[in-house]
Order: C-alpha cells, then sequence, then structure tokens
C-alpha cells in the first residue's frame, strides 16, 4: 500500500513583521500573538513562483532519505491554486524542472487548506489503481501573490513555503480512511475577485471551522474504528492561532495534542499538515495522527495516519 | 420592558466562550469592544448566541453595531427568537 515515507519542506526565508503592522490594521501586540499567532510571515522573492518553491522543498526531501528519490518517478502533482500559469499545469514544469522521466503521470489538485489531506488519498488511490510505485506530491499556494495588504482580515495570515512528499510501497505512515466534505453554498467566504486578490469572510469562516472541524474529525475517528484517546497527535491545518484554540477547546483535546507551529511563518494553506508532519516523521510515540484541513470551497478533509 | 433572555442570561453565555472581560466593571451600555474584546471576541460571542438560541445573526445587523453593548444583545437576542404561539 502506498503511503507516506518522507516530506521535505521550504519556507521562504524573507519575513515581514505582523508586529509592525498594529497600527496600519488598529490591532494590539496582544491580539498578533494571542489570536493570529503568527508574530511574522514567510515571503518568497517577487520572481519565485509555485515550481520554484516546489523544487526547493524537493531539495530538502532529497537531502532527508537514502535512495534516489527521481528514479523510476512514475507519478508527480502539485496542490495549488496560485500555479506559475493558469495553463499548463505547474506539475509539468516542476517534472521538467526536477528532470523527472517522461513515463511519469503529472497532474495538478486545485484545492487550498483541505488540499493536502484530498491530494493524499488521490494519489493513493491513483497510484494503487495503476500500479505505480513511487511517487511525489507536493504543496505550494504562495499567497503572497494575491494579498492585498491593506485588508486587515488577510494580511496578517499567510505565509509562502512548499512541500514535497515522497509517496512509495514503504512508508512511514499508512493513510487510512479518509472523510471528505463540501459546503459549496459558502464558496465566496475565501475567494479570489477578479482584480486578483484574496478576500475573506472571517466570521463566515469562524463559523463553518467551529461546526464543521469536529463533527468530520468524530467521523473520521469512526469510520477508523478509532476513539478519541487513541490519537496521539491532531494535526489541525494551522488557519490562526485562534481557530486552532476554539477547536482544541471545543473538542477538549489536550493542547499538547494539537501543536500549532507557524508562530514565524504563516499559515502555508496546503503546507501546513506536511509542515508538522516532518518533526513527527520519526518520533515513533506518536503512533495514530489525525489529520485535517478545511478552508476554500469550503472544503474540509480529515483522516488518520497510522504508523507502519 | 421584559425581554426573554436576561442580561444574565447573555453574560453567561459570553462567560462560556474564551472571550476575557474585567467582569466587575462589565458596563452594559458600552461597547464590548471598548472594553477589552476585539473583532475575533465578537465574532465568538455571536456565535455562542447562534448556538444557545438556534437563531441566525446577520452580518448587516453586525455592521449595523446591533450588538455591541450588553444591552444591545439583550434586546437583540429577544428580536431575532421565534415570536411566541399566540393561543
Amino acid at each position: 500500500m502506498i503511503g507516506i515515507n518522507n516530506i521535505g519542506c521550504h519556507i521562504a526565508s524573507e519575513r515581514v513583521s505582523n508586529l509592525e503592522k498594529t497600527e496600519k490594521h488598529g490591532v494590539t501586540n496582544t491580539f498578533i500573538t494571542e489570536k493570529i499567532g503568527m508574530t511574522s510571515l514567510a515571503r518568497k522573492q517577487s520572481s519565485e513562483k509555485a515550481s520554484d518553491l516546489c523544487i526547493l522543498a524537493y531539495d530538502n526531501l532529497a537531502e532527508r532519505v537514502t535512495e534516489s528519490v527521481l528514479e523510476d518517478i512514475e507519478f508527480l502533482c502539485v496542490c495549488t491554486q496560485n500555479g506559475d500559469y493558469q495553463l499548463p499545469h505547474t506539475s509539468a514544469i516542476v517534472q521538467a524542472k526536477l528532470g523527472a522521466p517522461k513515463n511519469c503521470a503529472a497532474f495538478d489538485i486545485s484545492l487550498g487548506c483541505s488540499g493536502y489531506v484530498y491530494s493524499l488519498h488521490i494519489a493513493k488511490s491513483f497510484m494503487e489503481s495503476n500500479g505505480l510505485k513511487k511517487g511525489l506530491l507536493f504543496t505550494s499556494d504562495p499567497y503572497s501573490n494575491i494579498i492585498d495588504t491593506n485588508d486587515k482580515n488577510t494580511d496578517l495570515l499567510f505565509g509562502d513555503g512548499a512541500t514535497a512528499t515522497f509517496l512509495t510501497e514503504n512508508p512511514v505512515f499508512d493513510v487510512k480512511n479518509g472523510i471528505f466534505e463540501t459546503d459549496g453554498s459558502r464558496f465566496d467566504h475565501l475567494i479570489k475577485r477578479n482584480n486578483g486578490l484574496l478576500v475573506m469572510n472571517g466570521r463566515g469562516i469562524f463559523e463553518f471551522t467551529m461546526k464543521e472541524v469536529p463533527a468530520i474529525v468524530y467521523k473520521c475517528l469512526e469510520t477508523n474504528g478509532l476513539k478519541k484517546e487513541d490519537i496521539d497527535l491532531f494535526l489541525f491545518h494551522q488557519a490562526s492561532k485562534y481557530i486552532v484554540d476554539n477547536i482544541c477547546r471545543r473538542m477538549k483535546l489536550e493542547p499538547e495534542k494539537t501543536p500549532f507551529v507557524v508562530k514565524d511563518y504563516g499559515n502555508t494553506i496546503s503546507s501546513t499538515i506536511p509542515m508538522m508532519l516532518i518533526n513527527y516523521l520519526e518520533d515513533t510515540t506518536k503512533q495514530n495522527l489525525l489529520v485535517c484541513g478545511f478552508g476554500v470551497g469550503l472544503s474540509i478533509a480529515s483522516s488518520i495516519l497510522r504508523r507502519r | 420592558m421584559t425581554t426573554r433572555v436576561t442580561h444574565e442570561d447573555v453574560i453567561a453565555i459570553i462567560k462560556g466562550t474564551d472571550v476575557r472581560l474585567d467582569w466587575k466593571k462589565l458596563d452594559h451600555k458600552e461597547s464590548l469592544t471598548d472594553q477589552g474584546a476585539d473583532s475575533l471576541d465578537m465574532i465568538s460571542i455571536i456565535f455562542a448566541f447562534q448556538e444557545k438560541y438556534g437563531v441566525e445573526i446577520t452580518d448587516e445587523s453586525i455592521s449595523a453595531g446591533e450588538w455591541l453593548t450588553i444591552d444591545k444583545m439583550v434586546i437583540n437576542l429577544d428580536k431575532v427568537l421565534p415570536k411566541k404561539q399566540e393561543n
């Protein structure tokens, strides 16, 4: 069965300070540290595109694994909604930049913050049904391209980064049963308007999250025959500290089991979950991990990663 | 004026959220945002009302400032609650 063998990541090296934006947006330092939870945001170079971030994440992955990653790669996909071009698909560009073999399936997946969980399942199913043994799943969604820096709702949240997940038949984590849901009636709660800028209905997103995340987590546990107590870590999409804290409080989860790790680089969209996962690849005390992504769509997905 | 929702009800619901206010000095007529609540706190409070009473509170009424004070919350919750059945 195909699962997660290893993960590489790239977090853009430049930082913009949220604490220097308090006056501009009429908020306090406490609001930034306690509610947003991100004191600075990672920023890519303006010339860098989604595919460039993928290559940097791949370079990091290549340093982590002993075997040749590219050799016999048969599958490559990029989860992004801010690809290099509207067409072609960014995964084709990544395939070329990596020098990956031609006999390599490549496609993009258009999803935001739920994207990693969805993409894992799509990749696993596609690879298994076609007998593919080695694949690369990238997440790269550089939101700095679409942020209105005068908009308090979005200017304090998003950072640039990418991840590369190595999928093989000898994984560290098996991908168990997932649950996937959509509320398209709220499509305009997080949307890139025709002027190219992101607009977010913070209240709408909060309400969706508080109602839907606990519900899907319980469904995911049930479908996998698990109880809350069986989970060693709940890796929630790092939307903001406020969102993660409220999920934790609402579900009565132990804070130690619900990490919030994006203080220094921000919400990297579909990359937040794999960026957290890297920290636990070798931590054998963590056997069952629940992952849950939610956002643009509005879309939500949850799954269990079980250490092999 | 008698309302079905009391000041005590409203304060109890707010205390059930993560919102931190100086409860001893709480002024029912002053905006909560002037008493330490931030924009995310207000979202939490409105959401708690919706869950508690099963009502929908519109963006328009929030933008119009109808949910800023404890007094206004009491009055407007009473307004959005379903009307009592007439015999």
